[in-house]
């Protein structure tokens, strides 16, 4: 492809003026992803407050066919994927694979009009699933068309992330590189096999079922993971200074992940009606998840050791340091909960939702929050206005999601033994008193993530737009109390 | 960029490697899956393909996201699910031969409804169950369909459809509250529910494991 605007400059990543210039070329269609993407979010946290009010009070809004919960419980979560997370993402990826290899954006109008049809197929496929035309599986509720539309806008966004691998020189020696690529191939695949060219009703029977978890449980590894970890090798030595402690074990992790994560899919269904081997295998895949979960949080353990004082002071490093835990604990959990013993407990129950938080907010969202804040006043030329609202944004965060997590597991292991316990819990009723008083609690923490998302978007429209502005000192952590008395 | 081809020879085996694993194999396993035949007296034909009202009531659980709350699969002993009288016996792919969309469902919010239709085969009690369940069962969290109904003015006689409600739920006088098409078709559905026909398969293997 020709590229007017850009000719690589092999050894110019050190080089001021060329990282200007990259910046410059992305960033129309990086803001334009993100602001949008950070509305969805905002939109996504609302609708999973109301469905967590609705599910203990469903009187609450009850008259509304729109808004009854088994719409916008999907609903929730489809805005986060697909109008926050993938967008977020993939403008991060863009624009680090553009650092890397030094190329800047050619045609920077397209990606911003791919991005306008992008979040014009989630608006469709919002009034879709409002108005009750859901395709009935989990993050695949869209209808096809949709599906096309969101294909298309991905395709025009990411190959710009190809053309620039394809000009720059460096990629093969940058891990996160690796992971982007997966990422990058790994979603248009899933849309292929999930959605576009095979979709779940092409199947029969048990098989729909088979092919919806494929589908979900591989957005999760081939997006999220991927992409979340692909953020992480990119912060850690930029900002700590130090590269990766090393590249056999990121290695390692990397081919490990790759190859057993999409075998895991059908722990989804164990018990379920499916022959036994396949969910034997996924268990079996999901326990060889310990390889990567172990080389690598080990790498990033090992690469921050030294560094700690920078969680303190830095904000996109302290942002990746609660990714990084979370990314441990959430693979734990996975391994455990996939054990037949303890999945006998866990299965159908507010568990597993609280796995998938952990995987999208706590892991990856933080992750890219944290790139975001490293990004933007490279991107912009200008620095965040103030600290207390980036220690608002991650506490509020950290907390929100913390104890929605924590509610969700204990919540959900206490609804698994009243289901087992028949004698105790006779109906239905007896069952979800027992989860009651989590639920009602875990209002509270959807409010945590919502006020401490209003506040990230609004200090990221203030940066933009350009209000508050004092220095060109990096904003650090650090210095909150002087800020504070100010 | 050397590296490139292998590397992008790798990934692709790796997804394609899992797909095939855990879609396509069961898929040449399940996907010529035939309806059971009882020759012995009967000649029933199990599973059969549903139509008419049940299927646009299928849709309407769908369109609605029931299976946010409720599972349709029977798992077998070891598990709570038969103690609970949710199934006289596990359920099997052939069940779901004509399941399209599957919705065997994650989460158990409420009781799985695999057998609803024989565990409660009462049609007024799933009307008065869906205009607000605690009606039928205090303490419910199951959400209000009222929307699925319809508060019309009584003209004549009052419509043999129309649902007793008494208290807070009651029409005003003159009113009565009838179930619309889509209710209709949502209630028979729930009625059809029924996956307790015998199986050759689970008398002839062991207890809890599908061949």
């Amino acid at each position: 492809m020709n590229l007017p605007a850009s000719t690589p400059l092999p050894s110019s990543s050190c080089c001021v003026e060329n990282r200007q210039r990259i910046d410059a070329s992305l960033r129309m269609p990086l803001l334009f992803l993100w602001i949008n993407a950070v509305g969805w979010l905002l939109l996504s946290l609302v609708l999973g407050f109301v469905a967590s009010i609705k599910l203990h009070s469903p009187e609450f809004l009850g008259n509304c066919r729109w808004l009854t919960y088994g719409r916008i419980a999907p609903l929730s979560f489809d805005c986060f994927i697909y109008g926050w997370a993938i967008p977020s993402g993939l403008g991060v990826v863009l624009w680090i694979i553009a650092r890397i290899n030094g190329v800047a954006l050619g045609r920077p109008l397209l990606p911003v009009i791919a991005g306008l049809f992008w979040n014009i197929g989630i608006v469709a496929g919002t009034l879709e699933i409002l108005s009750g035309n859901s395709q009935g599986f989990e993050f695949l509720e869209y209808p096809r068309y949709v599906f096309a539309i969101l294909f298309i806008s991905y395709s025009l966004i990411a190959a710009w992330a190809f053309v620039i691998l394809n000009e720059g020189e460096s990629s093969g020696e940058s891990i996160s590189c690796w992971y982007f690529l997966v990422g990058l191939l790994g979603f248009p695949w899933l849309i292929g096999t999930g959605a576009l060219l095979l979709k779940p009703s092409d199947f029969t029977g048990v098989i729909q079922s088979l092919v919806g978890a494929w589908f979900a449980q591989n957005l999760i590894g081939l997006w999220f993971v991927t992409v979340g970890l692909g953020v992480i090798y990119y912060l850690i030595p930029k900002v700590t200074g130090r590269p990766i402690y090393s590249r056999q074990l990121a290695s390692l992790g990397f081919w490990s992940l790759v190859i057993f994560w999409g075998w895991t899919s059908s722990t989804r269904y164990t018990g379920g009606p499916l022959p036994v081997w396949v969910v034997t295998v996924g268990i079996g895949a999901t326990i060889l998840l310990l390889i990567p979960l172990a080389a690598v949080t080990a790498n990033f353990a090992l690469s921050l050791n030294g560094s700690f004082g920078k969680i303190a002071s830095e904000p996109s490093i302290r942002f990746v340091g609660f990714s990084v835990v979370s990314f441990f604990v959430a693979g734990l959990m996975g391994l455990i909960t996939s054990l037949r013993s303890v999945d006998h407990i866990t299965h159908f129950t507010q568990v597993s939702i609280g796995e998938t938080y952990l995987y999208l907010f706590a892991f990856y969202s933080m992750a890219i929050f944290g790139a975001i804040y490293y990004i933007v006043p490279r991107l912009i030329g200008r620095e965040w206005v103030s600290a207390s609202f980036i220690q608002m944004h991650f506490w509020g965060s950290a907390y929100g999601i913390g104890l929605l997590v924590f509610l969700l597991m204990v919540g959900g292991i206490n609804q698994g033994l009243a289901w087992n316990d028949r004698i105790n819990y006779q109906s239905a009723v007896d069952v979800s008193d027992a989860l009651m008083s989590f639920l009602r609690v875990s209002g509270l923490a959807w409010l945590f993530l919502i006020a401490s998302i209003t506040v990230f978007v609004l200090h990221f429209l203030m940066v933009m737009i350009g209000i508050g502005n004092r220095n060109n000192e990096p904003v650090l952590l650090a210095h909150v109390e002087e800020e504070t008395k100010l | 960029m050397k590296r490139y081809p292998l590397f992008f020879i790798g990934i692709i085996a790796a997804l394609g490697l899992a797909w095939i694993g855990v879609v396509g194999v069961p898929q040449s396993q399940l996907g010529k899956l035939q309806p059971q035949v009882d020759e012995d007296n009967s000649l029933d034909v199990y599973p059969i393909n549903g139509a008419g009202m049940a299927q646009q009531g299928h849709r309407s659980f769908v369109a609605n996201g029931c299976v946010s709350c409720h599972s349709q699969q029977v798992r077998g002993p070891g598990s709570v699910d038969l103690e609970r009288g949710w199934g006289s016996r596990r359920t099997v792919p052939l069940d779901y031969l004509y399941a399209d969309p599957i919705q065997l469902g994650a989460i158990r919010n409420g009781p799985d409804l695999t057998n609803i239709g024989i565990r409660q085969p009462n049609p007024e009690w799933h009307y008065l169950h869906l205009y607000n369940s605690r009606i039928v069962m205090p303490g419910s969290l199951m959400p209000s369909y009222r929307f699925l109904f319809e508060t019309r003015k009584i003209t004549g006689e009052r419509s043999a459809e129309a649902l007793y409600l008494t208290g807070e739920d009651a029409p005003a006088n003159g009113y009565e509250v009838v179930p619309t098409a889509e209710a209709k078709a949502l209630v028979a559905y729930l009625l059809s529910s029924d996956k307790s026909h015998p199986l050759k398969e689970i008398k002839l293997s062991k207890e809890g494991s599908v061949k």
